[in-house]
């Protein structure tokens, strides 16, 4: 499992809240890039499609780094849990 | 409103849209830094954002008054109400709420990315991802008149690129002092000297330190790095200036300012008229907005490119 210097005691619950925060990050540029296909053409734009295809090339980083992170935060949960059952089934025995 | 073939999206749902996200974003990061951390992250973006965009609206680079006083509701005008939930001086609050939402998250996943890494790596890392999210928001805002820009530059799609190279600076900046100060509890060591005659300590180490102090220290190193990011921000928008200014300001800015003198209105595209300040308040000052619900003759592609401005 991951050390960070943010959160020496990594949990169950602080790993999910950084899947949940990556999700809601997600989540503002869909809809930034919703309201970029329903709003006026940007400037220098003739049509939203325009918008749409800007929003998606300018976003590249932004989707590479979210997608490398929810990828590790999603491991890290997993981990964790299978950890957490593996632990819980040891003390049953 | 306009409800046309393209939708007008309002500041207040730019605003309910970024509370919402505040909510989640704020309860997210207690869960994974700790409620003191998170609380000490608002706070200090909100005294970085708040003194930053203050100061920006003030020399005149943009301002947020271009719905001001004319706010229009199923053809009614609503009088006193600039679009905006709340004003801190200049800057509506739901900007540097919004600022901490992307702050905290890029901040955040900067993290993971880079666990072990250099805290002026992962800000980079932080400050790319921001950036990048931002040119796809600040052109939505431009054409939705959430906020306009009063100064002239390079522009892209209708923004200000010297813009994104203060957005990179400011998350850059603040990141740094955050995991610095309250996260590694260490220090700057240009900050120490003056450090030790304000707070009576060595700031080295901070590890033994109480939570108020550490607060106050971690402010005040907030606002020393103002200054300092501005200068970098400045020198990093040099090379703009050797490609030269692609466009005059699309609006007058309501503050006089060195760039209305070097490019002064007359040189502005004549239906660009010079920003008249009612009752000597910025807020109540008129835009296109306005006129269009008066029904007068407004231009449909005013300077700046703004064609979205229907009749």
């Amino acid at each position: 499992m991951f050390k960070s210097k943010l959160n020496p005691e990594v949990s169950a619950e602080t790993l999910k809240g950084r899947v949940w925060i990556g999700v809601f990050l997600l989540a503002i540029w869909l809809v930034f890039l919703w309201w970029a296909g329903i709003t006026f053409p940007f400037v220098g734009h003739d049509a939203n499609g325009q918008n749409i295809v800007y929003g998606v090339i300018v976003g590249i980083p932004f989707l590479v780094l979210i997608t490398l992170y929810m990828a590790l935060a999603v491991k890290d949960l997993k981990e964790a849990v299978a950890a957490m059952k593996a632990f819980s089934k040891g003390n049953r025995k | 409103m306009y409800f046309g073939p393209h939708l007008r999206i309002e500041s207040w749902m730019f605003e309910i849209v970024l509370y919402l996200f505040f909510i989640l974003v704020f309860w997210a990061g207690t869960k994974i830094i700790g409620r003191e951390k998170t609380s000490l992250f608002l706070w200090g973006s909100l005294i970085w954002t708040l003194t930053v965009e203050n100061a920006m609206v003030i020399i005149g680079a943009y301002d947020y008054f271009a719905y001001a006083n004319y706010y229009c509701w199923a053809d009614k005008l609503i009088p006193g109400f600039s679009g905006w939930s709340c004003m801190v001086f200049f800057v509506p609050l739901s900007i540097s709420i919004g600022w901490f939402i992307f702050g905290l998250s890029a901040f955040i996943i900067s993290d993971r990315l880079l666990p072990q890494g250099n805290i002026w790596i992962k800000a980079v890392v932080a400050s790319v991802m921001m950036v990048s999210l931002d040119m796809l928001m600040d052109p939505i805002s431009v054409v939705n008149e959430w906020w306009r820009w009063t100064v002239a530059g390079f522009y892209f799609r209708g923004v200000s690129v010297g813009n994104y190279i203060g957005w990179f600076f400011m998350l850059f900046f603040f990141a740094g002092i955050y995991e610095r100060s309250v996260i590694e509890k260490g220090s700057f060591a240009w900050l120490r000297p003056i450090e030790g005659l304000i707070f009576r300590r060595n700031t080295k180490d901070l590890s033994d330190t109480d939570s108020q102090t550490l607060k106050k220290i971690f402010y005040f190193r907030t606002v020393a790095f103002i200054p300092v990011m501005l200068f970098v921000t400045i020198l990093a928008s040099q090379p703009l200036k050797q490609i030269g200014f692609n466009r005059y300001a699309p609006f007058n800015s309501v503050f006089p300012t060195t760039y209305d003198q070097k490019y002064p209105a007359s040189a502005k595209p004549a239906d660009m008229a010079p920003a008249v300040i009612p009752d000597g308040d910025p807020r109540k000052v008129e835009g296109p907005r306005c006129e269009i619900a008066k029904g007068a003759n407004v231009p449909t592609q005013p300077a700046g490119g703004a064609s979205h401005v229907q009749k």
